[in-house]
């Protein structure tokens, strides 16, 4: 499973503080999958809510964005990170 | 043996300055807490026989924000990568100027008008490097680190907040 972890604006769009998505099973066969691809598969789970706006991703603790060239895989951890405010 | 200097400071003989190079929990200090922060203990931490200057920032919720009146602030942060960003940005720090030790501690939960919020403390042999490091350290960590506040209105709205854009390269190395 790839765990995509929700925060802030993200957590109460979509109401959770996580999804579990077993790469294998959702993508047929694969071991891995493009980080763009399973946030595609994220967004069309929360049509309508726009659960990704202006945010980064954290993909085992490296900041990425939507356009990033990783693979993810089952054991992986992808955090969403909306706009930061801390301080 | 010769005298060394630091900072065109002479120095007594066979005496190093423990400017480390790299950032290390031994002397870089990292706490995110629900508990009350203590200007104290941030400060304690850091306190050195070597230094000359302990800079510290505190951040603190406002009662206002754009016209209206503010509750309280509400903190959340995904904290592994927190901190592993932290000592990243603190390595950056320890590039740029002279540094003994530095605290951050970051409070999460709800922070009331007049409370603290974060507390940052930096020392130094010299004044310059630890006020330097510790604006430094602030506008980083504001830029970089997945901490997020949502402001309570007294209108009974909240939202999650959004920090303004931070020129970051506008802080310079100083030179020894």
């Amino acid at each position: 499973m790839v765990r995509v972890l929700y925060f802030a604006s993200a957590r109460d769009l979509t109401e959770k503080e996580y999804d579990d998505v077993d790469i294998a099973k959702t993508f047929k066969g694969s071991n891995t999958v493009p980080l763009t691809t399973l946030l595609d598969y994220i967004e069309r789970l929360y049509v309508g809510k726009k659960i990704f706006q202006s945010a980064l991703f954290a993909v085992n603790d490296e900041y990425r964005d939507r356009t990033s060239d990783v693979d993810v895989k089952n054991s992986d951890e992808v955090v969403v990170i909306p706009p930061v405010s801390g301080g | 043996m010769e005298k060394r200097t630091c900072c065109n400071h002479q120095l007594p003989e066979g005496y190093v300055p423990e400017h480390h190079k790299d950032a290390n929990a031994a002397y870089d200090h990292f706490l995110i807490t629900s508990d009350t922060l203590s200007l104290d203990k941030a400060c304690n931490l850091v306190r050195s026989d070597s230094a000359g200057a302990i800079s510290t920032f505190e951040g603190t919720t406002r009662n206002t924000f754009n016209g209206q009146r503010v509750i309280r602030l509400e903190y959340d942060a995904y904290q592994p990568l927190a901190k592993t960003e932290w000592y990243k940005i603190v390595q950056e720090a320890r590039a740029k100027y002279h540094i003994l030790g530095t605290s951050m501690h970051h409070r999460i939960g709800k922070v009331d008008v007049g409370q603290t919020s974060v507390i940052i403390a930096v020392s130094s042999a010299h004044r310059a490097d630890a006020i330097s490091a510790v604006h430094f350290l602030i506008d980083s960590l504001k830029v970089r680190l997945p901490i997020w506040k949502k402001e309570l209105l007294d209108d009974g709205t909240n939202s999650w907040k959004q920090n303004e854009s931070i020129d970051l390269d506008a802080h310079q190395p100083i030179s020894h």
